[in-house]
């Protein structure tokens, strides 16, 4: 089986797929990003008013303008061309309050990824330089100015209600853990559909190349030749998903860098760390203690998704239920199919219902103990789809034993279903059926 | 009990009969043929007595064991090398004999005495046993099958149309070949052919099948006697042409 270049280029794939994407966006991204962030941009400017106050902005606009990287000129009709941006600058006080204002129209097109970049230089740079007018105008100094400009320090702590904990993390990094689970359904949906493919084209190449007359005349159990299918299909469905976690880790590794060398050269000045320190968590837990003694504080991400050590077992049986599942229907549609197209047609059928279920997973709020809940770990696959998602942020229960019984259940009727279809006279009529069905399609 | 004892044979396909009743049984050590031409229920005959598919009625024993009841029993007796046999094409020829050899037998020498086995039978030279088998011409395809089908020393080959589909030196090669290994090894080897001339040259008994029923058996020398005929093939002529009334 793994001798067959249609099973070992999938396999081989399943390694690469995610590295070379990952290094082609690198290289496109690093570019772009790197090419908005350092290019010096040419600014024109227009007073709309020619006033006072317009004036003293395109001042400190002067002023500032080498530290943003900005090229800035008084446009004098030269066109759009001329000009990465156009800045028509205004100014009006209404009810006695001083505003500024500005019409950015600036270069974009739907190909490049660095034109929101750009205007966020081109933003953050007249925001400044108009707050520095603004408070000389109003004779404030530079230490209140920068009270006003940020007049709440803002620690905010995600609160995880399956796990009744706080997580005292960035909440940015927080938001990583909804890609991230939408990254393992999508991969544990992709692998499923592999392992069906697997079996499906092995037991095809069977009848493809008329080896199976001989192999079912051998002295060898029926059960014996299902579970090699199955072994083999589970041991390559293995080397698949070592591949897409070893692969993924490194894509992931490679497009976060893209990301954080383009923000490191950025340093539009808005940046600044997490830093919580010891106080915080102290004064935390003393005002927690009071809601709920009960709550947990966890101090960094990993402890916060750390899943509990019941859920690695039980979630490794599901998906080996699931690799069952999946290899034995994939038995049975190779076993029916004349040939490895046939099977690779028919297979294919499941990539459509398998991803969008497990899409749909990755978007629905699964409590633990509803009806939804118990109706989706019930079904193999689709369980095992469930409880990954569920596995970084719940607590198991005990239920889940019980449904892991009945996936088990549903998974032996399918094997046991497979291995009555290794029969030549049951495979020889659905294949003619399935034959005949094809011929019909054609014929309308 | 005799090696192979079939009696009253049926199986229907739907509204198709492709077997009515047949029955035979074949002695220790003898080459015997199935011969007739090409749907005459040579093949159904063969699958039924492999255990591949089942039988609509009657009975079939292979070594005193019921194709319907001990299959498995029957397929540790048997070797049996379809008409329409392919090769798994990314195997070398000698990782396919490997592992027919492992799955026949347990022990490390006997594996290495069937891989011999194997290798002498097929003649194949040690560059073309390397090679994988999608390699092979036909000839060669057919030769690794047979030798497949002949080093695990079953107590009984089944042989749907050995030489199907080979030239005439590969055909002579091949009929050498069974011969031997019945004589030598004592194999009881129960083949199919619907070329009259090979039957004569290598069946000790011939049972001549014709839509599904057996029309005539014996010798190949009884049977042209009995027609007065000069040849099997004239003889087997004589008995389709008339409306196949057993002889």
């Amino acid at each position: 089986m793994i001798k067959d270049p249609r099973i070992w280029i999938p396999v081989l794939i399943s390694f690469i797929i995610f590295p070379v994407i990952g290094v082609i966006q690198n290289s496109f991204l690093t570019g772009q990003f790197q090419q908005a962030v350092e290019k010096p941009i040419n600014v024109g400017i227009i007073l709309s008013g020619n006033r006072y106050e317009e004036n003293l902005l395109y001042r400190v606009l002067n002023s500032i303008s080498e530290r943003y990287g900005i090229n800035l000129n008084i446009y004098r009709g030269d066109g759009l061309d001329s000009f990465d941006a156009l800045v028509i600058i205004g100014f009006a006080s209404e009810n006695a309050i001083p505003r500024y204002s500005s019409l950015i129209i600036y270069t974009a097109s739907p190909q490049l990824l660095g034109g929101q970049v750009v205007l966020s230089r081109i933003q953050s740079f007249i925001n400044e330089a108009a707050a520095i007018a603004l408070s000389d105008l109003q004779g404030i100094d530079r230490a209140t100015l920068e009270s006003i400009r940020n007049p709440v320090s803002h620690l905010s702590v995600p609160y995880i209600k399956e796990k009744n904990a706080l997580a005292l993390v960035d909440p940015r990094e927080f938001i990583s853990i909804s890609f991230t689970s939408l990254t393992i359904i999508i991969i544990i949906a992709m692998i499923s559909i592999l392992i069906a493919q697997y079996s499906a084209i092995s037991m095809a190449i069977e009848n493809e190349e008329k080896t199976i007359e001989v192999m079912l005349t051998m002295p060898i159990k029926r059960s014996y030749i299902i579970l090699g299918k199955l072994t083999a299909s589970g041991f390559i469905g293995g080397l698949s998903i070592l591949g897409f976690v070893v692969g993924f880790t490194v894509y992931s590794k490679i497009f976060l860098e893209s990301f954080t060398s383009a923000g490191a050269r950025g340093g539009d000045g808005s940046g600044g760390g997490y830093v919580i320190g010891e106080t915080i968590p102290r004064m935390l837990r003393d005002i927690v203690s009071q809601i709920d003694p009960d709550i947990k504080i966890y101090g960094s991400i990993s402890e916060a998704l750390q899943p509990n050590p019941i859920y690695l077992p039980l979630l490794t049986i599901y998906i080996l239920v699931a690799i069952i599942t999946m290899a034995s229907i994939g038995i049975l549609i190779g076993g029916l199919s004349s040939d490895v197209r046939m099977a690779m047609t028919l297979s294919s059928n499941l990539t459509l219902p398998i991803i969008f279920v497990s899409v749909a997973l990755a978007y629905i709020n699964i409590e633990p103990g509803s009806i939804l809940s118990k109706i989706l770990i019930s079904i193999p696959v689709i369980s095992a789809v469930a409880v990954s998602k569920v596995a970084l942020i719940a607590q198991p229960t005990m239920d889940m034993v019980v449904y892991l019984a009945l996936n088990l259940f549903i998974s032996m009727i399918l094997v046991y279903v497979s291995g009555r279809v290794l029969d030549i006279e049951i495979m020889e009529r659905m294949n003619r059926k399935l034959s005949s069905m094809r011929l019909l399609r054609f014929r309308r | 009990m005799d090696p192979v004892y079939v009696k009253n044979l049926t199986k229907i396909y739907g509204d198709t009969a492709a077997l009515k009743g047949i029955s035979f049984n074949v002695n220790r050590g003898e080459i015997y043929c199935l011969v007739g031409p090409n749907g005459a229920g040579k093949t159904t005959t063969f699958r039924i007595l492999s255990t591949l598919i089942l039988p609509t009625s009657g009975e079939a024993y292979i070594e005193g064991y019921s194709v319907v009841d001990e299959p498995e029993k029957v397929r540790e007796v048997i070797s049996y090398l379809p008409e329409d046999v392919g090769t798994y094409k990314n195997l070398t020829g000698y990782e396919y004999l490997k592992f027919v050899a492992s799955v026949y037998f347990r022990d490390h020498r006997s594996i290495l005495d069937a891989i011999k086995r194997g290798i002498e039978i097929s003649d194949l030279t040690d560059e073309e046993l390397n090679r994988p088998m999608k390699t092979y011409s036909k000839g060669m395809k057919r030769r690794i099958q047979i030798a497949r089908a002949l080093m695990v020393e079953p107590r009984i080959a089944i042989l749907d149309e050995p030489g199907s589909g080979l030239d005439p030196v590969q055909k002579h090669y091949i009929r050498k070949i069974i011969k031997l290994y019945a004589k030598r090894e004592g194999t009881t080897v129960l083949m199919s052919t619907h070329e009259m001339a090979e039957a004569e040259e290598i069946c000790d008994r011939v049972a001549i099948l014709y839509s599904g029923e057996i029309v005539a058996r014996g010798t190949p020398k009884e049977i042209i006697d009995r027609l007065g005929e000069s040849s099997l093939e004239k003889a087997f002529i004589k008995i389709v042409s008339s409306s196949g009334d057993g002889i």
